[in-house]
Parts: C-alpha cells; structure tokens; sequence
C-alpha cells in the first residue's frame, strides 16, 4: 500500500518545527527515522495531513555526562550501538538496541523515535523505564523535562501533545557509590529473532565488594500497555547474594501480585506472564554475575 | 515553505553513483521512485513495512529499507542498489561483470526465484565491509534482516562465506571466465 497524501516540510530549525506542527492543528505528525511511523502510513493506518522531517535538524549530538547520557532526537540506534563510551557507561542500552528490529532498521530508526512511538513491548522504552530517563520536549510556549514513566501514559500513546517536539532523551547514569560495582542484562522472548517482544526483562544490579546486592533495578514489558518496574522484586534482592533460589523466589513473589494483562493471538496473558516471570528470574542471575565478575570492566551481559 | 500535497518537490539524489533528479509527491516511497521513475527493478517490494527486506539498498554504504524511506528524504543522499554493487569494485569483478558476492551466489546456487537476491547481496555487502571474516554465525546474524522463501538459506550463508574468503585472499578478478 502507498500513504494517503500528505503536505511535507523539511524545517531547519526546532522553531520552525514547532511552529508547523502548531499550524497544523493536531493533523501533523514528526518523522525521524520513520521505521514506526512508515509502516502506519503505508498501511493507512495514519492519515497525518502534514509530514515535519526532523532529520536536518541540529539533534544529533551524543553526550556522554556525568549527569547521564544524553541522546538528541535524530540519533540512530545503530550509531549508538557503535559507540565505546555507551558500551562501558550504559550498557543497558547497548543490551537493549541489540534486540531492535536488524541492522537496515537500525541505521534509520532513532532512539528517541522508539521512545515516542511507545510500543508496549520496545526494548528501548524497557531499558529507559529501568535505567530512569528524561524527555525534553519543546512546544510553542514552553520547554518541558517529563520523566519517562509520566511520558508513557499506556499503548501508543504518550503525554506529548501534537504540537510539541521531543528534542532529546536523557538516560539516567548506572549506580555510583564507592566500592560498588554494577552489572546489567537484557532478555526478551520473541518468536523469531529480531520480532517484537512477547515478554522482555531488563535488570541493573550494584553490590558491594562481599557480593550483596545494594541496588536493583528490574523491569518487564509486554505484559501492559507499558513497561514496568517490578518494585516487590526489586526488595526482594537487596541486601543480599544471588543466587538461583533467590532469583526465582523474588520473581515468584514479584509475579504473584500481577493478575492480569496484556494478551492476544501471538501469547496468552498467563503464557506472556509465565514467560516474564522466567526472563525476569534470568536477568536478576546475569545482571548480578555481571557485576560481580572479577574483571574491572563494566559487565556487558548477554 | 510548506509544499501542498498536490505540488510535486523536486528531488536531488546520487544513486549508483550518478546525479539524478527527480519531481516526486512527498508521500512517494523511495523504493517506488527507484523502480518507477528510474527503472532501476532490482530492488524489490515485498512487504511495504520494513519486516521482509526485499527493498533493501544502501544509503552512504549503511542498508535501510527504501520501502521506509520517502523519496523526497533521500535528497541530498547517496543511494546504492543492486546494479550499482559492480561499479563500486571495478577492479574485483568477473570477466562477466560479477563482483565476488554476485559470483558466489552463482557458484553455490544461492538462489532460486531471486526475490530476495538484491537484497541478500546489498546485506552481505554492508556485512564484508564492516566483517571482512565473518563466521556463519556471523553471516547469519547479518542477513536475518531479509527473508528467503525458496532456499532455506544454507546455500546463500556458503556464498557470503565464500566471496568473504576469496576478498580476503585477493582472489577476485577473473575467477572464472
């Protein structure tokens, strides 16, 4: 299928960007990367009137900060993917990029883009509702910073209004107190690989020099209409060695209380659920190896 | 500075190596204005939503979906399809015009009804450039962005891995008449 017609414009500024949007009175519609937003338009599912392209604008920094690592709006998930810096701060990230879609989407689709989109069961919006990330978005009147868990309100859609721009994503950085030491992992079941995820978990853990988990950071995804944290879970683990007793009883006692959900033709609820739950018991045992692993490195995980 | 639907836009662009200008509908595809305004064929529609990979080409030597793309979005870009792979390694290619991808292809039966094969040489392409000695494993991983339905993909994973040792080697040119 081929998209409706639509009017185009190729702004050079943010300014000017926003100000299309505004003048298009909600029938307008960004494009970055358009690896979400092409398949709706040839399938007719979108029908915007109007096209802003933002792929000229100047948002394509990378800053990896102390504060966090900053990614502009028309960054690819594939230039991430290939940065040293991302790999051994944000490795999470990396984790997650990997899963997403294959190289030829990769190489157009930005990070920010998947954000927006708010697939329920995207990698990259998993990796940021665990690793905590800001969203600055700029409309006609004012510039906002919106955290990621109030940016994402439920299936496709977010808090942004039709006339605002997010320009950037700012991932939080790993936990980094003294003496501790952070590994992450990733796991995602799909039926064939590079498919959109049935079920997704994604796990930061710190622990102290004995081993001890300090800080845990555990998510899933697809199970709702967003991705989220697991904060029994997380309790469950702190203070504490993993191991396999611990992983399964944390995530049988995190999963206990989820009693429904998200299903449909590809998996069941309780078959999404089933799956979680096993992911979630794995990247609690590789996040914690990771980061227990004698090699200074931060762990990279699967 | 907004074009109305009904204006067409023109379009500046490089493919295969050549200035072409084109006068597209913003909605226009680029893989449509390939096939359609520069009869370039070999690059295939299969899906219309980037999951089969048949209209994959490189833009600045990375692989996209052109089926993702709007044509009007590749102004300004350089576009690789299957019939420019020969004119970027002139001095690799067969005495039949083959550059050693196209040529393991033949030589292992890397294909059938052929959907797939711009497609399959573009990914391999992009694939030996950033891997010049990939494992089979490695192949696999770079190649499962575009779906075969006739070869069950052994024969096509041999060819990658044949042309990937013989570009090593310095075994391109004349491999066979």
């Amino acid at each position: 299928m081929k998209p409706v017609a639509f009017d185009y414009v190729r702004p050079a500024t943010v300014a000017e960007a926003v100000a299309a949007l505004e003048s298009s009175d909600g029938t307008g519609k960004v494009i970055a990367g358009g690896q979400s937003l092409m398949p709706l338009l040839n399938m007719r599912l979108a029908r915007p009137s109007l096209l802003v392209d933002i792929n000229q604008l100047p948002l394509a920094a990378m800053d990896v900060e102390d504060k966090g690592l900053r990614l502009g709006a028309i960054v690819r998930q594939g230039a991430v993917l290939k940065s040293a810096a991302v790999a051994r701060h944000y490795p999470l990230l990396i984790q997650a990029i990997r899963h997403v879609g294959h190289r030829e989407t990769r190489s157009r689709g930005t990070v920010v883009g998947s954000l927006v989109h708010a697939d329920p069961a995207a990698e990259i919006l998993l990796a940021a509702v665990v690793q905590g990330a800001r969203l600055t978005i700029v409309g006609p009147k004012q510039t906002r910073h919106v955290a990621i868990a109030d940016f994402c309100l439920g299936y496709l859609m977010t808090n942004l209004d039709p006339d605002e721009l997010v320009t950037a994503v700012t991932f939080a950085q790993q936990p980094n107190m003294p003496g501790v030491r952070v590994g992450t992992a990733f796991r995602e079941m799909s039926r064939r690989h590079g498919d959109f995820a049935l079920a997704a978990a994604a796990a930061i853990i710190a622990v102290d020099e004995e081993g001890r988990t300090v800080t845990a950071q555990v998510g899933v995804a697809g199970l709702g209409a967003r991705p989220e944290r697991l904060a029994a879970v997380e309790s469950a683990v702190i203070g504490q060695k993993m191991d396999r007793v611990l992983a399964a009883s944390a995530a049988a006692e995190g999963f206990s209380g989820i009693a429904d959900g998200f299903g449909d033709l590809h998996g069941s609820f309780l078959y999404r659920k089933r799956v979680a739950q096993h992911l979630t018991e794995t990247v609690l045992r590789d996040a914690w190896e990771n980061a227990t692993r004698r090699d200074e490195e931060v762990g990279h995980g699967a | 500075m907004v074009r109305k639907m009904t204006v067409q836009m023109t379009v500046h662009m490089k493919v295969n190596g050549r200035a072409v200008e084109g006068m597209v509908a913003p909605r226009m595809l680029l893989v449509d204005f390939l096939r359609d305004a520069l009869h370039l064929t070999g690059t295939h529609v299969g899906c219309e939503h980037g999951v089969c990979g048949a209209c994959t080409v490189l833009l600045e030597g990375e692989p996209i979906r052109s089926c993702l793309m709007l044509a009007i979005q590749a102004d300004g870009h350089q576009v690789t399809t299957v019939e420019g792979l020969a004119a970027e390694t002139p001095s690799d290619l067969t005495a039949a015009g083959m550059t050693p991808l196209q040529d393991a292809f033949w030589e292992c039966h890397a294909l059938q009804c052929g959907y797939c094969t711009p497609a399959m040489l573009i990914s391999a392409e992009a694939l030996l450039r950033e891997n010049p000695d990939p494992t089979a494993e490695a192949v696999r991983d770079g190649l499962s962005g575009v779906i075969c339905r006739c070869t069950g993909y052994q024969q096509i994973v041999e060819a990658v891995l044949l042309a990937a040792q013989r570009r090593r080697a310095g075994e391109t040119g004349v491999v066979r008449p």
